[in-house]
């Protein structure tokens, strides 16, 4: 009997180890509360790659200190390519990062982006200013009264400090675990503005006439909210570059590597995935190494701002 | 009539053998795994959500709610029937449960807390069907300075109704805060109190903490004092002598309850509405308040079925408002309503402010799944009910193994990572030290499980509010709850001074 069943085990570890990549299910681990831009995006993106490689992709929130709790958990499981991590591009060259020397972004390769997300900025709908101007106008005339909630310790908040020093405004920042519980803060009305992504829950209140969309944080116009300017184009200095893209372990095997890149590629040109992200007003595709490191570098001299501003 | 018209749509999405079928395997796998310390409904959900890949999406909605359902009754037996808990919300189920088992009443225990899991679950869920605006509208109010006084309030009930006195279960408290502090500074990310571990440093989740502190530690306490009654000659019977069984459930001793799983159903749907404070507290908190009301609250902890009651209906009214942030906001309030989230993107929905208006049908769907569940739960329960009780009288140490085996896989599957299980064994320890010294465990849990959050929403206040802890004697719900947790400590301070006298 005993024999038996270890005959029965080393048949099943042998067919296990034959099998290829993926024969268990993957873990997608988003480093930030769900609910917020990137975790919904990423339960789309899960679900159409699941139906891809045939096997679950599980996403997994680890939330924390502007997603490096998630990193740093993410760095400490197996790097066998079955955990799989999605971070904002900006998130990686955060000025956070910079002294926490366990988080090295050179510990990570990219599999691919899969959206470029606009950042804005937004206001209460009962706000007493209802575009840029008037709030410049207003927190000019009120110093210390308004508040302001990030998802994160995020470049885009970076920006937003940066107009506040330039202006000499004085508004008082805080952090929250991503894009949902900010969101849910300023509809509660416990802070006066936020920073959110196109199809967060904030973005979603925005289009429900409850929240006003007063500018962009990052450095390209959307095509559906041409209206919106970029820092840039308002005379500020700093804009940030965001895009979703998923990571693995540096050392992870390079042919897994390929067939999630591969499988990556294939889902974004699905119809039915390409529709459901119509549906929000976003258009996804996918970003080589190239465009993120391209986005690296745009949104890279915001971590001078790290210095100049200082720590939050 | 449109309600009605809404109603009748959902039904019709319903009304199909698959949904059914989902939802009532959910139920059934869902009490399974709940009743297996170590398999939390979290573990249980992520190992069912790839089965929901085969459904239709109303069917894979079912199978996930049947589950977490599901598991949180299934964690009450063996709570009752082992005094170890199945989930970290069933901890209070075994103050009452376990002492009944003793007495040879483990079948009307069981009962007791099925019938209050399955009302309070349901009266919930009414809640929100009916309420969900509105007490979505409130749940926003509360921001980072209500939490922190929500919180202070809800950590100061729990230390000074401890069980060994208000100044152990205060230390008990603190303590509990200060190991939450470990790991990485919530709002920075900086390492603390990590001794240049970088394990450490990415701090701890509350499964691996939860697990090691009550369930591993009271397999080693049990084991180690039943080897002590063996010696002294006492058989491992868990029965107290001269004890007549009674595993019937009467309409009397049901009316008995039914103040017990009001007062929870209150109590836990408002915990339940608020995001981050858990099921946990809404169970210990309704615990406390069928306590305080009772005429003999002597008799709790000796086999109060009316203990159990509150303790079920407490943690299980946390369900249906659970969902409210997510419906009306599109913000999940736990790991449930974030998969539940997921379904619904898929399908192209979009919760938020205006899904009420828009995706009517497909919520009154969710909300008669709600229901269905908690039919197909009274039905397993009762057909468990019968035979679960059946394993009092399993050798305890076979018991033990398998508890222990599933504790540990329970650990380390949450993150695959051996760390968790040091971490375990760690708070291990600290279990069984707090057993010998007699330190009650109930507010160290507590005070670990709410620390984080407490934490982050004092600095994001005081990021905020620059001018200082001020503010939180200025905003009316934060008063409330800071004069509540003052007046409780008064009160303390004057029993114990009566007492003295």
């Amino acid at each position: 009997m005993k024999k038996l069943l270890l005959a029965l085990c080393l048949v099943l570890g042998l067919s296990a180890s034959a099998q290829a990549f993926p024969d268990r299910p993957l873990n997608l681990i988003v480093p930030f509360n769900a609910g917020g831009s990137l975790d919904s995006m990423c339960r789309i993106i899960a679900e159409f790659m699941a139906q891809d490689l045939g096997k679950p992709v599980m996403v997994v929130n680890r939330p924390g200190a502007s997603g490096t709790i998630g990193f740093a958990a993410f760095l400490k499981m197996p790097n066998d390519g079955y955990n799989v991590l999605a971070l904002p591009t900006s998130t990686i060259i955060s000025p956070v990062f910079q002294d926490r020397p366990p988080l090295d972004p050179s510990k990570i390769k990219a599999l691919g982006g899969f959206l470029e997300s606009g950042r804005i900025l937004f206001s209460r709908a009962d706000a007493p200013f209802k575009t840029f101007e008037e709030f410049l106008a207003y927190a000019g005339k009120n110093p210390g009264k308004l508040k302001f909630g990030s998802g994160g310790d995020t470049p885009t908040a970076y920006v937003f400090r940066h107009i506040l020093a330039k202006e000499k405004l004085d508004v008082n920042v805080t952090l929250f675990n991503g894009g949902a519980p900010a969101a849910a803060a300023i509809m509660g009305g416990h802070v006066d503005l936020v920073e959110g992504g196109i199809g967060s829950p904030a973005d979603v209140a925005a289009t429900a006439g409850k929240l006003n969309r007063l500018c962009l944080l990052t450095g390209n116009n959307l095509a559906n909210l041409p209206e919106l300017k970029t820092p840039l184009q308002m005379g500020y200095d700093y804009a940030t570059s965001v895009i979703f893209s998923l990571f693995l372990h540096a050392d992870a095997p390079d042919e897994v590597q390929n067939i999630l890149t591969d499988s990556l590629k294939r889902v974004l040109a699905n119809k039915d995935l390409l529709k459901k992200f119509a549906s929000r007003n976003l258009s996804p595709r996918y970003y080589g190494n190239e465009e993120i490191t391209h986005s690296f570098a745009a949104g890279g001299h915001v971590g001078e701002l790290y210095n100049i501003l200082g720590k939050l | 009539m449109e309600l009605l018209h809404n109603i009748l749509t959902g039904m019709d999405m319903l009304l199909q053998w698959q949904v059914l079928f989902s939802a009532a395997g959910g139920v059934l796998a869902g009490v399974v795994m709940g009743a297996i310390p170590g398999l939390s409904d979290i573990i249980a959900i992520c190992l069912m959500v790839p089965f929901t890949y085969y459904l239709n999406p109303v069917a894979g909605l079912a199978m996930l709610m049947g589950l977490s359902k599901g598991a949180n009754f299934g964690g009450a037996i063996p709570s009752i029937l082992l005094n170890i808990p199945g989930t970290p919300q069933a901890v209070i189920t075994a103050f009452d449960g376990f002492p009944l088992t003793r007495q040879g009443k483990a079948g009307k225990a069981l009962k007791a807390a099925l019938y209050a899991s399955c009302l309070a679950d349901t009266l919930s869920d009414c809640l929100l069907f009916f309420f969900a605006a509105p007490v979505a509208l409130a749940a926003i109010m509360v921001g980072p300075v209500e939490n922190v006084a929500i919180v202070v309030f809800a950590l100061t009930l729990v230390a000074v109704t401890s069980q060994a006195g208000p100044l152990v279960g205060i230390a008990s408290m603190l303590f509990g805060l200060l190991l939450r502090c470990v790991g990485a500074d919530p709002l920075t990310g900086a390492p603390r109190l990590a001794f240049g571990s970088y394990e450490l440093s990415a701090g701890m989740d509350t499964v691996p903490m939860a697990l090691g502190f009550f369930v591993i530690s009271e397999i080693i306490w049990q084991f180690c004092e039943g080897k002590k009654a063996a010696n002294q000659g006492a058989g491992p019977d868990v029965l107290d002598e001269e004890c007549d069984e009674d595993h019937g459930f009467s309409w009397a001793e049901f009316k008995q309850c039914l103040p017990a799983i009001g007062r929870g159903t209150a109590i836990g749907s408002l915990i339940g509405a608020l995001p981050g404070i858990g099921t946990t507290v809404g169970s210990y908190l309704s615990y406390v308040a069928t306590k305080k009301a009772a005429k003999d609250p002597s008799r709790f902890g000796k086999g109060a079925i009316e203990g159990i009651a509150a303790s079920e209906a407490g943690n299980n009214a946390c369900n249906g408002p659970n969902l409210i942030p997510l419906i009306t906001l599109g913000i999940p309030g736990n790991l449930a309503a974030a998969l539940i989230l997921g379904a619904f993107t898929m399908q192209g929905l979009t919760p938020g402010p205006m899904f009420m208006e828009q995706q009517a049908p497909m919520l009154y769907a969710l909300f008669i799944v709600l229901f269905f569940s908690n039919f197909f739960t009274l039905g397993f329960g009762l057909l468990a009910t019968s035979y679960v009780r059946k394993i009092v009288n399993f050798p305890r140490n076979y018991i033990y193994a398998a508890v222990l085996a599933f504790a540990l896989v329970g650990t380390y599957i949450v993150h695959s990572n051996t760390f968790d299980l040091y971490y375990a064994f760690a708070f291990s320890i600290i279990g069984l030290a707090c057993r010998k010294a007699n330190i009650p465990m109930i507010p160290l849990l507590i005070a670990y499980i709410l620390g984080a959050s407490l934490e982050l929403k004092i600095r994001q206040t005081l990021n905020l509010y620059p001018e200082g802890l001020q503010i939180f004697f200025t905003k009316p719900i934060s008063v409330v709850f800071l004069a509540a947790s003052f007046a409780a400590i008064g009160y303390t301070v004057y029993r114990q001074y009566r007492l003295r006298k």
